[in-house]
């Protein structure tokens, strides 16, 4: 079976049913292990403006 | 020759060219009159382009009888001919996140049996897809562009659209399609093609990140009073650009030029006057015009 990388990096003209069932596959196996994966954020959740206004006080820092 | 534009003035407007006259003037002149575009092509356009092509014509195999698989390996092949030559300069819009984009969109929605979304039928039979158009307005004007497919969903006709985006897709993007001349213009197509009601577009969204692509449907809708007022703002853009171009008087709006991460002609224009040819040659190519008549 040959490596995702090096299907892509044959000319696609040379590419059989084979090669293009096997691409698909591989995707689609990636793809069953996104969808198991926890969901989680990409980014932290931003603190809410009471949360900032209150720790700004805190510091006496002026914003 | 850019087919579009008679006695020099443009008469033929899509999507594009309507944008780039109503965000700034200036804009339009160096885009669609001077023909001035980026040595590079962006990744976002050749990325979302080829995304988009793959999907239009994997309806239009399935319309013409294929099996989902028999429709994706032909399109999965056409994407990786397309593509082949091209660069992609970033991390996430990458030649391989594009092959699995596409097969990972077809895994959530090809199978429409559930989602009761049928690709709708013209009165000759042909499935609307792949649906170009050039509509004659008014004082020999005509919108022109090309929809994707149409579809029928929940008794109501909408026109169907794909975007790709790098970031997480909330509602707030599908917000983000109201007010839009591309939106609009494709539900005012879709009802002068099919002579009927068409209520909107469905878009779907497809967050193209490193390791992943998740796909978001929304909706945008337009009522007949939206589009006829949309029309009216049109046609009036319209009339300032001829104007524009005849008097060869192109003022910019100095109020667009941070949109979108930035104006491409913004280096241009902060320089003076005299001095503007001069980054327009070394930093662009003065290319074929953009021409909304010719079919892509």
């Amino acid at each position: 079976m040959s490596d995702i990388a090096e299907l892509f990096a044959r000319d696609p003209l040379d590419l059989s049913e084979q090669d293009l069932n096997q691409i698909i596959a591989r995707f689609r196996e990636a793809r069953a292990s996104f969808g198991n994966a926890p969901i989680t954020s990409k980014t932290p959740p931003k603190p809410k403006q009471a949360d900032v206004a209150s720790l700004a006080s805190k510091l006496e820092i002026k914003l | 020759m850019n087919k579009s534009f008679k006695d020099g003035l443009q008469y033929a407007w899509d999507s594009t060219s309507i944008a780039l006259a109503e965000t700034c003037l200036r804009k339009y002149q160096y885009r669609m009159i001077e023909g001035w575009t980026p040595h590079r092509k962006s990744v976002h356009l050749t990325f979302g382009g080829h995304y988009a092509t793959a999907l239009e014509h994997f309806y239009k195999h399935r319309a013409a009888g294929a099996s989902i698989e028999e429709a994706l390996r032909l399109v999965v092949r056409e994407a990786l001919v397309n593509s082949w030559k091209d660069e992609f300069d970033h991390n996430a819009k990458t030649r391989p996140n594009l092959i699995r984009s596409i097969i990972w969109y077809v895994n959530e929605f090809g199978d429409e049996s559930a989602s009761g979304i049928q690709t709708h039928h013209l009165s000759d039979g042909k499935p609307a897809v792949e649906l170009s158009f050039t509509i004659a307005v008014e004082d020999g004007l005509f919108f022109c562009g090309h929809l994707d497919r149409v579809v029928r969903y929940a008794d109501d006709l909408y026109v169907m659209d794909q975007k790709t985006t790098g970031s997480t897709i909330s509602p707030r993007f599908f917000d983000g399609f109201k007010p839009d001349v591309q939106m609009s213009m494709y539900t005012f197509a879709g009802q002068a093609i099919l002579h009927t009601p068409v209520k909107g577009v469905i878009i779907d969204g497809a967050q193209i990140a490193v390791g992943f692509t998740r796909f978001e449907r929304g909706f945008t809708f337009r009522t007949a009073t939206e589009l006829q007022e949309w029309y009216e703002a049109t046609m009036h853009t319209i009339d300032a650009a001829r104007a524009a171009t005849a008097r060869n008087e192109f003022p910019m709006n100095r109020t667009a030029c941070g949109n979108y991460g930035g104006c491409e002609f913004r280096h241009v224009c902060s320089r003076s006057p005299e001095v503007r040819p001069q980054f327009l040659k070394a930093d662009f190519t003065q290319a074929e015009r953009w021409d909304p008549l010719e079919r892509r």
